[in-house]
């Protein structure tokens, strides 16, 4: 044996002693400061392992999680889409709902009224005469100059009755004429439609007082329409002091443009005495 | 020698024009009101007649009148006759005008829809004032006759377009020898 066998000798006799010593010092606290030492240097070390770690760690989730996300996204676009379209049948039925209970309140409000609501299915294929074609005709007991009204107010009256459907003047036509008065004054005229314009309230006296919002309803006077129903407002005075009457613009209470649904006044034909009603609120 | 269409006598389809005519009158009382511009719809038959005029024979103008203007005349409140009167009144001055002085004219469309518009409500109106109803011709003029142009011109593209594709797809084929 030679000088490399003496030499691992001393280092297997010095690893052991050193063994020995740390198992001997150790539970005594001897070694503490040794410890001490050695974390403060250490510890950076873990430190930045640890964020290394955790880094990685997180970028792992991303790259596992992608996939997960696209089909969560897809499954999500899928439900707002059927949600979209729950909610336009909700708003639907909304408006609808709401048109009825004005309907409804309109009958309440005026129990002597029988009314038949009617959808508006069409209108007069010209720009020259305003009319609607409703779905109601003389099988369900419409006939011709029977009027026609919204909760809102007066819409016109029956034309043309078929079986099973109908055409309304409207107020706003060339054709139509109704006798109104002015809710604050009393003053009386005629409600005339005009092409392409406001409809106007004509043959006022010059000493009756009117003003720009003033409430006009039906006069029943001429037996064509009750009395009391809401015509309009109007929204301009014309007639100099040398006229002999004044004239009013009126601005049709119901907007006959947007009109679906409309009500037949079923027990009422021109002649006969009008139905006795407060105006609508 | 030339042979007889498909459908002898008559100028063309019966069974994809008839349904048609009654399917433009109809979206013009249903659809039509929902493109309204300036208190103008789109006269929808009076645009297909001119156009139908323009492309086809005059037999099929005059078809395309007589059968639009009678629904149409069904459907409106203009004295009775008077659609049928002034859309065959177009059929005619549209083939006799246009196809004869704008012939291959890129605006002959677009000068047809303009002037038939304008025939077409001089015929309703002085119809209404026959029938006894006062007609303001300013208001008239200013506030239907004038938008109505506007809007149909602007809405004859789209028609002539359509009608020269069905024109070219459904009518009879003739055979020459």
């Amino acid at each position: 044996m030679g000088q490399p066998q003496t030499r691992r000798t001393v280092v297997v006799i010095f690893i052991l002693a050193v063994v020995f010593l740390l198992l001997v010092l150790g539970p005594m606290g001897r070694l503490r400061p040794v410890g001490e030492g050695a974390l403060q240097v250490l510890s950076p070390i873990q430190y930045a392992l640890t964020k290394l770690l955790k880094a990685f760690e997180g970028l792992r989730g991303v790259v596992v999680g992608i996939g997960q996300l696209q089909e969560e996204n897809q499954e999500l676009q899928r439900q707002v889409e059927s949600l979209r379209t729950q909610v336009e049948m909700l708003r639907e039925a909304q408006i609808e709902n709401e048109t009825l209970r004005e309907q409804l309140g309109f009958s309440e409000a005026h129990p002597s009224y029988h009314v038949l609501p009617a959808e508006v299915i069409g209108r007069d294929p010209s720009n020259v005469v305003r009319s609607l074609i409703i779905d109601r005709g003389s099988d369900d007991g419409v006939a011709r100059d029977m009027p026609v009204i919204t909760a809102r107010g007066l819409v016109g009256r029956v034309a043309e009755v078929y079986r099973t459907s109908s055409s309304v003047l409207l107020l706003t036509d060339v054709s139509s004429s109704v006798a109104g008065l002015v809710q604050r004054t009393r003053a009386s005229g005629v409600i005339q439609g005009r092409m392409g314009r406001k409809p106007l309230m004509k043959y006022v006296s010059q000493d009756e007082p009117l003003a720009v919002g003033d409430v006009v309803l039906t006069s029943g006077l001429g037996s064509n329409f009750p009395k009391r129903l809401l015509i309009g407002y109007i929204t301009s005075v014309a007639g100099g002091d040398t006229d002999l009457f004044q004239e009013a613009e009126i601005q049709p209470a119901v907007d006959s443009g947007r009109l679906e649904t409309v009500m037949v006044l079923l027990d009422f034909s021109p002649g006969q005495s009008g139905v006795t009603e407060e105006s609508p609120e | 020698m030339v042979g007889r269409g498909e459908w002898g006598w008559l100028p063309i389809n019966p069974y994809v024009s008839i349904p048609l005519i009654i399917l433009v009158a109809v979206s013009q009382s249903t659809l039509a009101p929902h493109l309204t511009i300036w208190g103008a719809k789109p006269d929808l038959m009076l645009l297909a007649v001119a156009s139908w005029s323009l492309l086809g024979r005059a037999s099929e103008g005059v078809l395309w009148s007589a059968l639009g203007g009678l629904v149409l005349d069904l459907l409106s409140g203009v004295p009775f006759g008077a659609n049928t009167v002034a859309l065959g009144l177009i059929a005619g001055l549209t083939r006799l005008v246009f196809m004869n002085v704008f012939r291959l004219s890129i605006v002959m469309p677009l000068a047809a829809a303009g002037v038939s518009t304008v025939v077409y409500y001089v015929v309703l109106l002085l119809g209404l004032r026959l029938s006894g109803e006062s007609v303001v011709w300013a208001d008239a003029v200013l506030r239907v006759v004038i938008p109505s142009v506007v809007v149909n011109t602007a809405v004859m593209p789209v028609v002539f377009g359509g009608v020269r594709w069905l024109h070219k797809h459904t009518g009879p084929e003739e055979i020459g020898w």
